[in-house]
């Protein structure tokens, strides 16, 4: 029946009174209203129109629908306005002041804050997750529920005469359309009792279309299977106490805890079992077997290494040195020999460790022979403890008839400083006033040479800069150690220093523009043979490898 | 060859093979070896250090110096003895003063030897190599030193690129804060490969010396062995 409801009073009316009879307002002009239950007949909604708009949205199947994002949001932002405020409000002023600062200019947040930044953000997404994980196992458990028949949609009124009367309505109304549009199809199941279908259906698939738990459960590309989730989920379920999943019953009883992993975290147990099983005893011993084999061959192939190098060392010490290129940086120390004057001063630099002597006694040898003479001083500089007694050993080697004369200028730890010392002196004349002088001091005066023999790039570099911006005007050589030689190149194109040889390549190729005998060539076949024996070592290592042997 | 040096000859060559059983696994000979090594080191460290600096360049000077002598040399004395005090825990923080003042005048000569040895020669060689009056115009491998001065032009700007790490500054673009400059980018890629060829090098150069270290030592056993069959003694 169709009627007018007073917009001052709320009152209803008639259709043909013009004053409200409540409080005599105007009702000209308005419109009528039919009552309530009008609508279809039974005084309720449609069962459609009665769900909440969010289960409207989950029947519809519409994941990207406003009232479920809102719903999202709703509950993620409530979380967030709730905290945020609580924060504001116990903020400092000082704290606030920096908060919109930071909002309006970027770059007043440092480093840290943007971290900070980032990893609250990072929390805030774990937090969403987690809400819409326990959302998801919500629906689980009601659609689990009702297929079990164990949700009790009477709820606490187990009596019909303690139910209120509005319920008793909506039920009235549920039993009549639900009868008429799903005759048949509730599989003797109470109509009252059970889930609507579209509920059940939407229960099953996760909201982000992800699959469930029962259906990854099954071994696949995850690599896990389905009995290994059904153990963490029961070991879970059994961890809560029992009492209270007994307690509570219908929709708000407890939800159980859900295996949620994400393929990430999959991988990372399949690698964690994987190196489980790698610890059994027969794999142990199987390693155990790879390794003495590995052993086995090492030593092998050194000792078959040695030998070769053995016998050569032994019946190949006749052969002439052929096909050693001579490189510019290498004549100019056979130049600089040739033209040394007969009473020269030389600085030798000794910047080796004694483990390289062989070496170094090798690529220095060809030289000293045409440069040290009874007539010339040499002056010793050492930045290595040993280097005083490993110059004396390699003069003996020389097998020189006379003695020369030499002077030990000491050992300085550090070669930078002894460098620094050495040039500073003599580019300046400054001087503290009563100053002891030691025995030890450096000598001031411009040489004819300087030799540095080195084995490291730094020591060696060190040495360089030092002396060719303090004494620019001192011909500086290098005898380097293979390793060194190469980082050192640049300073004699830049002409910094003015030779260089380097590994006993270069010696080779020295001694044989001097016509000095076989020495370093015998060497450099042996080193040869080890060059190519290294070589297919290198090669052959990828096959070597025990982990690499049971691939396919 | 006398006994002596046979002798020694000898320990030389127990002591290289108990170091290259090594190559089986680590094991007592080796460790033996290596804690011989070191305690000879050490110990020869000691006495050197002694000899040729504590005595001739601190306590003889203020033995033997005159007063305004002994006031100077007191200077380093006393950062010595602040020095040795830092192993008492009391007076730990005293070795701040001398260790400050060892870092600073070791950063000072490296600092200076590295600009004016380094820095500053190679970048005027770099320059230099293109100096048109330097070339050898009659040459018939011109071509290669000019090339040979590209080459090296892109490798020192390849390399400096490669690092280079500045980042654009603009606000309004968050990826410019996590991306190079895109010349830089290019140029980094073409320094990757010059270096790679340098530490390549490098690597060459290693194992070179250490195979010649082998080498000398295979010598030495042999040597050894040698002289032992022949009657050496």
């Amino acid at each position: 029946m169709a009627l007018l409801i007073c917009p001052v009073c709320g009152a209803e009316n008639d259709l043909t009174a013009e004053r409200c009879h409540q409080c005599n307002a105007s009702l000209v002009d308005l419109e009528p209203l039919n009552s309530l239950g009008q609508e279809n007949g039974d005084g309720l909604p449609s069962p459609e129109e009665d769900l909440p708009g969010l289960l409207n949205a989950l029947k519809n199947g519409e994941a990207n629908h406003p009232v479920i994002k809102q719903e999202e949001e709703n509950l993620s932002h409530t979380s967030e306005e709730s905290d945020e405020s609580d924060i504001e409000e116990d903020a400092p002023e000082w704290l606030l002041r920096i908060r919109q600062r930071a909002q309006e200019e970027k770059d007043a947040l440092g480093p840290i804050t943007r971290k900070i930044t980032a990893a609250e953000a990072s929390l805030q997404d774990d937090n969403q997750e987690s809400q819409r994980q326990n959302f998801e196992s919500w629906l689980r458990q009601i659609q689990e529920g009702g297929q079990e028949g164990e949700i009790d949609m009477d709820g606490d009124f187990a009596d019909e005469a303690e139910m209120p009367e509005w319920l008793q309505k909506i039920r009235q109304s549920r039993e009549t359309t639900t009868d008429s549009e799903h005759d048949g199809t509730s599989d003797g199941q109470d109509p009252s009792i059970q889930m609507p279908d579209w509920l059940g259906t939407r229960a099953v698939e996760p909201i982000d279309g992800k699959p469930t738990e029962n259906e990854s459960g099954v071994e696949g590309d995850h690599g896990l299977t389905e009995e290994t989730i059904q153990v963490t989920t029961e070991s879970a379920a059994d961890e809560i106490p029992q009492e209270s999943s007994q307690s509570d019953s219908g929709l708000l009883s407890p939800i159980k805890p859900v295996l949620s992993i994400s393929p990430e975290e999959e991988r990372h147990a399949d690698h964690f079992l994987a190196t489980i099983a790698a610890e059994n005893l027969p794999k142990q011993s199987q390693d155990k077997t790879k390794k003495n084999q590995s052993r086995m061959l090492r030593v092998i192939f050194n000792l078959v290494l040695m030998m070769v190098m053995v016998l050569l060392a032994l019946w190949g010490s006749n052969r002439n040195p052929t096909g050693h290129a001579l490189q510019t940086h290498n004549a100019a120390v056979i130049s600089w020999t040739e033209n040394l004057p007969s009473r020269a001063t030389i600085l030798v630099v000794m910047d080796y460790q004694p483990g390289f002597y062989s070496e170094l006694s090798l690529i220095a040898n060809p030289i000293l022979r045409n440069v040290v003479t009874s007539d010339r001083d040499f002056y010793v500089l050492s930045s290595v403890p040993a280097g005083q007694l490993l110059f004396n050993r390699m003069i003996d080697k020389l097998g020189l008839e006379t003695a020369i004369s030499t002077q030990d200028l000491g050992y300085y730890p550090i070669a930078a400083y002894g460098a620094f010392g050495l040039g500073g002196k003599s580019t300046t004349d400054w001087g503290i006033a009563h100053m002891p002088q030691s025995e030890k001091g450096l000598p001031v005066e411009n040489y004819d040479g300087i030799m540095i023999l080195a084995d490291s790039i730094m020591g060696s570099r060190a040495w360089v800069e030092q002396l060719s911006a303090l004494m620019p005007n001192n011909d500086i050589y290098l005898f380097l150690t293979a390793q060194a030689g190469p980082m050192l190149l640049p300073y004699w194109e830049s002409g910094q220093v003015s030779g260089m040889v380097s590994g006993i390549s270069e010696a080779a190729g020295i001694e044989n523009a001097l016509a000095q005998g076989s020495a370093v060539a015998d060497r450099w076949r042996m080193y040869q043979v080890g060059i190519w024996a290294m070589l297919a070592v290198l090669a052959a290592s990828p096959f070597l490898r025990p982990e690499n042997q049971g691939r396919k | 060859m006398n006994s002596g040096e046979l002798f020694w000859i000898g320990v030389g060559a127990v002591l290289s093979i108990a170091i290259l059983s090594y190559l089986i696994e680590d094991n007592f000979l080796f460790r033996i070896a290596s804690h011989i090594f070191v305690g000879l080191t050490a110990g020869y460290l000691v006495v050197l250090l002694i000899n040729e600096i504590i005595w001739p360049l601190l306590i003889q000077p203020i033995l033997m110096g005159n007063g305004y002598g002994r006031l100077w040399m007191g200077i380093p004395f006393v950062l010595i003895v602040l020095l040795i005090l830092s192993q008492f825990p009391r007076f730990k923080g005293f070795s701040s003063y001398p260790l400050a003042f060892i870092t600073g005048v070791g950063a000072a000569v490296v600092i200076g030897g590295a600009l004016l040895g380094t820095l500053l020669p190679q970048s005027f060689a770099v320059v230099d190599i293109f100096d048109p009056s330097g070339w050898d115009s009659g040459s018939n491998m011109l071509w290669l030193t000019i090339a040979e001065a590209v080459i090296m032009l892109l490798g020192v700007i390849g390399t400096l690129s490669y690092f280079h790490f500045g980042r654009k500054r603009n606000l309004l673009n968050e990826r410019s804060l996590s991306e190079r400059p895109l010349v830089f980018e290019a140029c980094g890629k073409v320094g990757q490969v010059f270096i790679g060829i340098a530490l390549g090098a490098v690597f060459a150069g290693v194992f070179s010396t250490t195979l010649t270290a082998l080498i000398d030592r295979i010598l030495a056993i042999t040597e050894f062995i040698e002289t032992l069959l022949a009657g050496g003694l």
